[in-house]
């Protein structure tokens, strides 16, 4: 992969993408839905496996697609060795969606009794598994006793598909709230449910709560107030491992990579996210452009062929994209390397494809800034 | 509308707005989110950043549709000012610290407001605004099912109240087909189309609701044909003949579905106006 690009292109510098596998112990992989988050992660993961890691990426992935793309029929939690046929060693574990909380609850340190009543609680039956947050909240858990382990060399966690980048950052604070917050605090305390409701209900400072129950019916509080009575017994281990976890992501030895499709809605937000990140204390350290041109893009430019008049439209119409792209903020102003990623053949990324993906990532020069320490 | 991130689902909805404006309807087009489509830099001559909760006119090339950016924090707000049953009730919940904490912090609440403001324009009172078209670009398919999961696993838990009772009716509100239409839209790939179908499938079981699909994206089947092989480039004859075979399989899965399908243009056009314009034109 040496060609040297000919399109029009700011300075072209180091790829540092091989630097960061070597470098980092956690690297996160964020980007709003349908950009290719889990290709990319798979992608790192052989890539990193190349250079000779004991690497394991852990995704989120309700389309089974990760396990699709590597020929495997399913992989659920438990974590699956894929041959690479490098010198490193490369795992898989995937979380699904629809059982992602419980199966957090099962695994952490409070007595049988507590996890069977917050089980049984019907608002948990019913809104755990869509509760906003929480596939974020749980991966990041997740992550953060994996990489406690000392097993691996590497962790690359593909985020949980959402409409905003940024809201895999706040997800798990809001869980976190939620497990040990004001609800908690207002509703409940170890003493009976109807108990304590009642008192608050009297007390004249609660005229609020009075408010609340007008708006929702006796039903509802008495559902919330048994919920938050049963999700207490949690609030400890789950404010610790929250904080643990966000060291972690702090800390020096986490990337953050931003995936991104070539289109300027996307890239702005992209924008956001770095802004957030560093607003935040995070490092984002490279951010690829996934699906930047088509697989024969790149030749029809430099041969000069555009061989029927649909190809010439396409190679306009990629060709201002790219355009686009390399002149957003997030690609022009920020000292992060861009990596821009063809869109390959296949309706599927087999194999194949994403060892093509993974020597992409290693080989092609970066498209813009790279900060050179 | 909704689908799989990435499909074009904004600029679809757009459109869908776009031509029933053109036809003079009123059009109320809803962004659900804190942040609007149109405020990001490609947009911003289509609308100033909408501001929360206030319906702005599009000007230009989109005129005739009204904006409304629908925040969750907002709704939740109007949801509980218009539940509550007495004004001072409401303001004490939205005054007090550790009353807005919950409000926040429960689940599903406000996933419950936003689908509370969004049924309250199927409601024969003509105090929204008398619109005859509510276009919604929804959420994408993950969080779109956390929406309206969140009445119907309230209609379950609390079978009496105030509460119990919105949640029934809204529910019964978004089964109506000769009120309201999901549409899915997708895109001639095969990951796309699997999430699509599997959504649809979930709506049916859960919700008794049926969708309509739109597969943006395709190209034309004589564009498609149209390459010579022998004088081309081979790169791009092998890409167009993987493109070709998936759009026919895409397509005819779609059919298969015994729904509304139709196939929007791939837009070669990097100027999003341009894109909403010709995608309304194609919009039947």
């Amino acid at each position: 992969m040496t060609t040297a690009r000919q399109l029009p292109s700011s300075a072209i510098e180091p790829n540092m993408i091989d630097r960061i596998l070597d470098d980092y112990r956690v690297v996160v992989c964020g980007g709003t839905g349908g950009v290719g988050k889990t290709t990319v992660s798979a992608a790192l993961g052989i890539a990193a496996a190349q250079r000779g890691k004991r690497v394991l990426v852990l995704t989120v992935d309700p389309a089974r697609r990760l396990a699709n793309a590597l020929g495997l029929d399913q992989i659920e939690h438990q974590l699956v060795e894929i041959p690479t046929g490098h010198s490193g060693q490369l795992w898989i574990s995937m979380l699904q969606p629809d059982r992602i909380f419980e199966h957090f609850i099962d695994q952490v340190d409070v007595a049988a009794v507590d996890k069977q009543r917050l089980k049984q609680n019907r608002l948990f039956q019913q809104l755990s598994t869509t509760l906003s947050g929480s596939q974020e909240f749980t991966s990041l858990m997740w992550l953060q006793q994996l990489a406690a382990s000392g097993d691996y060399d590497l962790i690359i966690l593909d985020t949980p598909p959402s409409d905003h980048a940024i809201d895999f950052i706040h997800a798990p604070e809001r869980i976190a709230a939620l497990f040990e917050g004001t609800v908690a605090k207002f509703f409940a305390g170890k003493v009976t449910r109807l108990g304590i409701l009642n008192k608050l209900l009297v007390g004249s400072t609660q005229l609020w709560l009075k408010a609340l129950s007008k708006l929702t019916g006796a039903e509802f509080i008495d559902a919330v107030s048994d919920f938050v009575t049963s999700i207490d017994p949690f609030s400890q281990v789950i404010s610790a491992r929250s904080r643990a976890a966000e060291r972690l992501l702090k800390s020096d030895q986490t990337a953050f990579f931003l995936v991104a499709s070539p289109d300027p809605a996307k890239l702005e937000q992209g924008q956001a996210f770095h802004d957030e990140l560093q607003h935040s204390g995070y490092r984002l350290q490279a951010v690829v452009i996934n699906r930047a041109y088509p697989c024969w893009f790149q030749q029809s430019v430099d041969s000069g062929i555009g061989s029927t008049k649909l190809q010439g439209h396409m190679q306009r119409y990629y060709q201002s994209r790219i355009d686009q792209v390399r002149a957003s903020p997030l690609v022009s102003d920020n000292a992060i390397p861009v990596m821009e990623l063809p869109e390959l053949v296949g309706p599927l990324a087999g194999p194949d494809e994403l060892q093509q993906l993974a020597n992409y990532l290693l080989a092609e020069p970066a498209i813009s800034a790279g900060t050179d320490e | 509308m909704t689908g799989k991130g990435g499909t074009g689902k904004s600029t679809v909805a757009a459109a869908l707005a776009l031509k029933h404006a053109r036809e003079g309807k009123r059009v109320l087009l809803i962004e659900l989110g804190n942040r609007s489509f149109f405020s990001t830099s490609n947009g911003s001559s289509l609308a100033n950043a909408a501001s929360p909760s206030e319906q702005v006119r599009l000007p230009d090339a989109l005129a005739g549709i009204d904006l409304l950016q629908l925040a969750p924090l907002a709704s939740l707000k109007q949801f509980v000012k218009r539940f509550a049953l007495f004004e001072t009730a409401a303001n004490m919940l939205l005054d007090s610290k550790p009353a807005r904490g919950v409000l926040n912090t429960l689940p599903g609440l406000k996933e419950l407001a936003i689908i509370g403001k969004l049924t309250h324009y199927l409601e024969p009172s003509d105090e929204q605004g008398g619109y005859d078209l509510v276009v919604v670009d929804s959420f994408s398919t993950g969080h779109f099912l956390a929406l309206l999961r969140a009445p119907l696993a309230l209609a379950e838990s609390i079978r009496s109240g105030p509460m119990g009772r919105q949640c029934r009716k809204m529910i019964k509100q978004l089964q109506d087909p000769t009120l309201c239409r999901f549409v899915i839209v997708t895109l001639p790939e095969e990951l796309p189309l699997a999430e699509s179908l599997e959504l649809s499938a979930t709506l049916a079981d859960e919700f008794a609701i049926e969708v309509d699909y739109l597969c943006n994206k395709t190209l034309l089947e004589q564009d498609l044909i149209a390459v010579d092989a022998e004088a081309a480039d081979q790169g791009f004859v092998a890409y167009l003949e993987d493109w070709r075979q998936r759009q026919t399989k895409v397509l005819a899965v779609l059919t298969q579905q015994q729904r509304s399908v139709q196939a929007l243009p791939y837009c070669f056009e990097v100027d999003l106006n341009q894109q909403i314009e010709t995608l309304a034109d194609a919009l039947t």
